[in-house]
């Protein structure tokens, strides 16, 4: 088998020449289009027929994953379907990426004959079969991107007994906020992976099992240094809901895992004491259209008094803190916020870095 | 703006009665006065505009008034020393440590126009302060762009759930003034006349602020404000201050393509999410030209 994952166009052949087995369930295909909506995957065992809207990704890092996961999980956009009725298609699935799958009860196979399948009368699960697309690359960059969460991680806590137990610290932060919300992503080889780049640059010392903390000036000078400002969909509007209204359907959302949504890092600005004047209605959320319709949101710029951006990522939501019924962001993603924004905003970071810099995070 | 982070710092000083007269400009005055305007709903020259930042700084000018009856001075030092502050900067920078742990302070930043001939206050040189060597434990930053800082100042109200407070802003005229020579510092800045202040990051110039804050000064003009701004042009036509100024406007924002204006327009697209298009005529043609008295000038 060549190494490299075929395109979304080449998945019908693969179907159609067999080269997509998981046995002892039989695959037909439907119809295929760019689009879920479009991709229909007909699977069949002890005469049940099963039909599942598919999507088929040829990127298969942890983030694409999550992203999947999240969308299937809550189909606001799409009325009618369901998890139940999703199944995604990737070109590996490790055991970990099949639990994951598991818990949000989705199903999900891959090309090389590891899979979950979820139906009225059965439930398959099939791993072990070996990634023959697997590339032994170092991850490109520590400092952007969801696996950054793994070095912001040392800003917040000095040391970690294990792996495992950054990994236990990544989820609890990135998630414990959301309880509903499907926990994918932060897996132990991206940790493992991000010590090992975060050593070389002697940020970290490993000592044993246990990994300290070594130099936080450089973690934070090289965190600023990869920051970019945002280019997301960024919706403004005007909505009717008081202040109290809103954090409670925010709230409420957050914990039934119906949307995650944090304060953006700027709007939490005023929070940390930094910066005044800023919009503190100013919302990340995971689905646009969902979080329009909760918070009752008119666009428009006329009396506009809230603005919603969309952002899926868990990089987002990671530490997101809970004060007052209201949930702000990282202190590191507000830094980080500031300090690519304008000049007075810069000035703002400077003070949020000071603060950072002394490793009392936590009591801000 | 009742949970403005700094609100609380600024209250506690005005309602001092050692406090009485202290004018509040800077970042933050502007930031109040734009409150203001918002809550009273007076018409501006510019309807939209975006909303006003301000740091953990507040930029206070005393009039000389506190240095010619050295009891002011001194009462309003007793104030700063009450309230936690302590020196930070020769005897016109203050800072107050705040929580968590100290790691947060409070900047208090005193500024003061130049005595005339007449006025008995001293100022020291390097860098020259305003009521030094007195013995009233505090000086101003002399700012001679502050020539016009104590004509006709504006009382304007601070609604919080505790209560009513007022405090004095300078006039629209007096203000544009200050921020115009703090904009064009800039200008000085990229020409090498004087030592960069920018990001160690990203180069970018911390001066570009006062540009911004120009734009929401004009912005907020009231009619009456323009009228009265004209007058006072009137008053400084002759002043080398305001005619070195004037010129300095002209170079930052009197073609559309200057670099003032360029300059103010990609601020605003980078950092306001709901940005406006800047409308050239109102800012500079019918709002700052004729806020400086640069149409009689010309």
């Amino acid at each position: 088998m060549n190494n490299v994952p075929p395109n979304e166009k080449e998945i019908p052949l693969w179907f159609a020449e067999r080269k997509i087995n998981f046995p002892p369930v039989t695959f037909r295909l439907e119809g295929i289009g760019g689009t879920v909506d479009k991709s229909v995957l007909v699977a069949e065992w002890k005469g049940e027929c099963v039909r599942y809207h598919f999507e088929y990704k040829k990127q298969f890092t942890p983030s694409v994953l999550i992203q999947t996961i999240a969308q299937y999980k809550y189909p606001v956009s799409r009325p009618g379907y369901s998890s139940k009725t999703m199944l995604i298609v990737l070109p590996y699935l490790s055991e970990e990426a099949l639990i994951q799958l598991d818990e949000n009860q989705i199903s999900g196979i891959d090309l090389c004959g590891n899979g979950i399948l979820l139906a009225p009368h059965f439930r398959i699960w099939r791993t072990g079969y070996p990634n023959p697309f697997k590339t032994s690359r170092p991850i490109s960059n520590p400092f952007a991107g969801d696996i950054s969460i793994f070095s912001r991680c040392f800003l917040l806590q000095n040391s970690f007994a294990s792996l495992s137990e950054l990994q236990k610290f990544a989820h609890a932060r990135t998630f414990d906020a959301y309880p509903g919300y499907p926990k994918a992503g932060l897996l132990l080889g991206t940790a493992s992976k991000v010590v090992d780049a975060l050593s070389k640059e002697l940020i970290v010392i490993k000592k044993g099992n246990e990994i300290v903390l070594n130099d936080r000036m450089r973690l934070l000078t090289l965190l600023r240094r990869n920051a970019k400002a945002s280019k997301d969909v960024t919706v403004i509007g005007k909505t009717t809901l008081s202040l109290q209204e809103m954090q409670e359907r925010l709230y409420q959302a957050n914990i039934t895992g119906k949307l995650r949504s944090v304060t953006t890092g700027i709007g939490s600005a005023g929070h940390y004491r930094v910066l005044s004047g800023v919009e503190e209605n100013s919302f990340y959320v995971d689905s646009l259209s969902y979080a329009l319709e909760l918070l009752q949101v008119h666009e428009g710029r006329a009396f506009a008094n809230i603005r919603l951006t969309e952002k899926q990522k868990n990089i987002t939501y990671f530490d997101g803190r809970y004060h007052n019924g209201r949930l702000w962001a990282s202190p590191i993603q507000t830094w980080l916020e500031l300090f690519v924004a304008g000049p007075r905003e810069q000035e703002a970071a400077e003070a949020m870095e000071t603060l950072l810099s002394s490793g009392k995070v936590d009591d801000v | 703006m009742s949970n403005d982070p700094l609100l609380p710092y600024l209250i506690e000083i005005i309602q001092c009665p050692e406090a009485e007269g202290v004018i509040l400009s800077g970042g933050f005055g502007i930031r109040l006065k734009q409150a203001f305007l918002r809550s009273s709903q007076q018409q501006t020259l510019i309807s939209e505009v975006p909303t006003a930042r301000a740091t953990q700084d507040i930029d206070l000018i005393l009039a000389l008034d506190f240095w010619i009856q050295t009891e002011k001075a001194k009462g309003f030092k007793e104030v700063l020393d009450r309230l936690g502050y302590v020196v930070n900067q020769y005897s016109w920078q203050f800072r107050k440590p705040i929580a968590p742990e100290n790691l947060q302070h409070i900047l208090l930043d005193l500024q003061a126009r130049q005595p005339r001939t007449e006025e008995r206050v001293n100022v020291q040189d390097r860098p020259p302060q305003v009521g030094r060597g007195m013995g009233t434990g505090i000086s101003g930053r002399q700012t001679l762009e502050a020539f016009a800082v104590e004509d006709s100042p504006q009382s304007i109200t601070i609604t919080t759930e505790q209560g009513e407070y007022s405090v004095l802003v300078p006039h629209p005229y007096a203000w544009l003034n200050l921020k115009v020579a703090a904009a064009h510092d800039w200008l000085k800045e990229r020409a090498g006349e004087i030592p960069p202040k920018t990001d160690r990051e990203t180069g970018v110039s911390r001066r570009l602020k006062h540009v911004l804050d120009v734009y929401i000064l004009v912005a907020m003009l009231t009619e009456v404000e323009l009228s009265e701004a004209i007058q006072l042009a009137e008053t400084y036509r002759e002043h080398p201050q305001a005619e070195k100024i004037r010129r300095e406007a002209i170079e930052l924002w009197g073609k559309p393509d200057a670099a003032g204006f360029l300059e103010m327009q990609r601020y605003v697209r980078q950092v306001y999410a709901d940005a406006v298009e800047i409308d050239y005529t109102l800012f500079w043609t019918e709002g700052l030209r004729v806020a400086l008295g640069i149409e009689i000038a010309l």
